[in-house]
């Protein structure tokens, strides 16, 4: 079954005629996901690896079924973008962007709830169940299927665990980049509630990293409605210097919030198998049921 | 990125917050000709980013002239918590009657913004939430917020009618300005009643969001570095985010994504390495960039090893694979080498690097690198 992407996803690009708008048309049709459309203000009539392009997306949702967009267009832009997806009612609305404005993000999230529409993202890799499509800037061919549901902050992490899954035999249902960002449309929380549902799901991988309360947020929804399913934790910054920027806006630690070190209790504590090392997450993996 | 209080209450006025009658003096002279056109005692105040700034004994007053230039003298040489002060504000001092706490920060638990106020103010808000955790409003803040859903959100202090109708108006307006210049954090701390009953902003605390400066550009704030490591600053430069670890780290690390990145590190020394830096390549990676960044991470004498951990996700690895290639040709690179790397264009990426000796980890895992890494280098030292 997998979550938020499957074999019947029909995809519109958002910023398709921009050079990763078109360079991920490709890769994705490369995957056999069916690209149905794109939009490009000023450009419709224009045609990109034979997707047709339109000046808005309520002109594309007229002529085409439409049930996800990746928006990847400048950070100026995003709100706009998704705020037109939204109000066509996309069921599921990926952003990949980077550095979009917070204030963005939280009326992004704010529409998107008052629409019923999911919005994975700003700043993610975005979202794939392998095999059968995606949503996403991923190399489809390092992700293999199969029964662990993945859930990660970290694009390049997300691609690091499940490469190595892939290398030793076991599959992902769903892979969910939920971004780096301090505020992402879906949450650790809202990923485990659709994994929970998932009967393709046999075992969780979260991959979170220090800064935030995401991780927090999760041990505590995890204790709370006794998760049915095993989950397996990990948490990159173990060692970071206090205080220090590292990269993602929302890696920063102040104080003993959003350090790894309580980030692993409270998962714990919640019954969460933590991995101290990335490859304790594999050795994990190779002694449960799977 | 952060903003000095004189640059916020700069921004402070332009939404109608009274702050107190001040200048920017950098210059003895100039705090000398402000303390004249006063004739009242002043405040002497360092502008620096990191907080905490009055217990690092970065306020004084003065209300002679002798108590001025020695002040303004000590606090123009000091040194808070590492930061050299760069400039110095100077501002008639407030007869205060009542100090309060008033913040509007991001609350990624409510994905929005929170207000926070108590009537205890004058200290840190960790502090007040220690001492009075009965005395702190936090409520969720909308775009629709206005001055009756604060006075309601008084309600409960108990303060005068006409304290609170003072009280929401300040907060509709750093409201206001919250959502104008795209801030993450908005603070006024103390924020004061003084003894003509004026409320007024004595401190600012604000930070405007990074990624919303291309609409915020008209505050013209002064750009600050709060790392002035050379090595970040050129990284920097070049589009790299650099981060120096440990003095006695001899290895460098290059990973694409900051997640990546914090876990390469994490196992560097998960294996009984010591990482001297890291470098995050993030996105858009060209040959140039990557050339810069093996450079940059190799820049300390004393690394001695380098594992770069790459995907060709966003970017792809045989661009990758000639940056490195183009780094060891220019410098010479004496460093060992170690790329794990996989994703668009590898199997190029895999070819280019072989042919110039360099180990390559296909499909192994990160400690499998960092493992063949420190092997290496024992080797090496043998």
């Amino acid at each position: 079954m997998a979550v938020l992407v499957n074999q019947d996803t029909q995809v519109i690009i958002q910023g398709i005629t921009g050079k990763q708008g078109r360079t991920h048309t490709k890769l994705m049709q490369n995957y056999n996901v069916q690209v149905v459309a794109g939009t490009s203000p000023g450009k419709g009539g224009q045609e990109v690896y034979g997707v047709p392009v339109y000046d808005a997306v309520a002109t594309a949702t007229a002529e085409h079924s439409i049930n996800a967009s990746m928006v990847i267009v400048p950070p100026p832009f995003v709100l706009s973008a998704a705020t037109e997806a939204i109000e066509q009612r996309i069921p599921l609305v990926v952003i990949i962007t980077e550095h979009v404005p917070v204030h963005d993000s939280i009326r992004i999230k704010q529409l998107a709830d008052q629409y019923g529409v999911t919005v994975v993202g700003p700043n993610t890799i975005g979202v794939i169940s392998p095999g059968k499509g995606k949503v996403g800037i991923m190399p489809g061919y390092i992700y293999s299927e199969g029964q662990i549901g993945v859930i990660s902050r970290s694009g390049t992490l997300t691609h690091e665990v499940s490469s190595n899954l892939t290398y030793r035999g076991y599959g992902q249902s769903t892979c969910i980049g939920i971004g780096g960002d301090p505020v992402v449309g879906t949450d650790f929380v809202e990923a485990l509630k659709l994994f929970r549902e998932d009967d393709e799901t046999q075992l969780i991988i979260l991959i979170g990293e220090i800064g935030g309360v995401g991780e927090e947020k999760a041990a505590q929804y995890i204790k709370e409605t006794n998760y049915p399913k095993p989950i397996v934790a990990f948490i990159a910054g173990q060692t970071a210097p206090k205080g220090k920027k590292m990269g993602h806006a929302g890696a920063i630690i102040s104080g003993n919030m959003g350090s790894a070190e309580s980030k692993m209790k409270l998962l714990g504590e919640a019954g969460v198998q933590v991995a101290e090392t990335l490859d304790q997450i594999l050795e994990i993996v190779e002694k449960s049921d799977l | 990125m952060k903003c000095y209080e004189y640059e916020g209450k700069k921004i402070f006025q332009d939404f109608q917050i009274t702050i107190p009658v001040g200048v920017v003096a950098n210059t003895l002279a100039e705090a000398i000709e402000f303390f004249h056109a006063q004739q009242a005692p002043i405040a002497i105040k360092a502008q620096v980013l990191s907080g905490k700034r009055g217990k690092a004994g970065g306020i004084k007053f003065a209300d002679n002239l002798t108590d001025l230039k020695k002040n303004f003298t000590k606090i123009k040489e000091m040194d808070i918590y590492g930061e050299k002060v760069h400039t110095i504000l100077l501002e008639k001092k407030l007869q205060i009657a009542k100090e309060f706490y008033l913040g509007i920060t991001i609350d990624p638990g409510v994905k929005a913004p929170v207000l926070i106020f108590s009537p205890e103010g004058g200290m840190d808000i960790e502090e007040i939430a220690q001492q009075y955790p009965d005395k702190i409003l936090k409520s969720k803040l909308s775009e629709t917020s206005d001055q009756s859903t604060y006075q309601e959100l008084l309600a409960p202090f108990a303060l005068d009618a006409e304290l609170v109708k003072k009280l929401a108006e300040m907060m509709d307006k750093l409201a206001r300005l919250f959502y104008a210049v795209d801030a993450t954090t908005a603070e006024i701390n103390p924020l004061v009643v003084d003894e003509q009953d004026e409320i007024i902003a004595a401190d600012s605390k604000l930070v405007i969001d990074d990624s919303a400066y291309f609409r915020q550009k008209e505050l013209g704030l002064a750009v600050k570095e709060e790392d002035d490591n050379p090595l970040t600053l050129r990284a920097k430069a070049a589009g790299l985010a650099y981060v120096a670890l440990d003095d006695d780290g001899y290895i460098g690390s290059i990973a694409g994504g900051a997640g990546l990145a914090l876990a390469t590190m994490d196992t560097i020394r998960f294996c009984g390495g010591k990482p001297a830096n890291f470098l995050d390549i993030g996105g858009g990676v060209t040959e140039e960039k990557m050339t810069n960044a093996v450079k940059i991470v190799a820049a300390r004498s004393n690394v001695r090893g380098i594992i770069v951990n790459v995907f060709g996700g966003i970017n792809n690895c045989e661009i990758m694979a000639r940056g490195i290639q183009r780094a060891i040709t220019e410098d010479g690179l004496e460093a060992q080498i170690v790329v794990k790397m996989r994703g668009h264009s590898q199997e190029e990426g895999w070819a280019l690097l072989e042919s110039l000796n360099i180990p390559v980890i296909k499909f192994g895992t990160t400690e499998d690198a960092v493992n063949a890494l420190l092997t290496n280098l024992q080797g090496g030292s043998e």
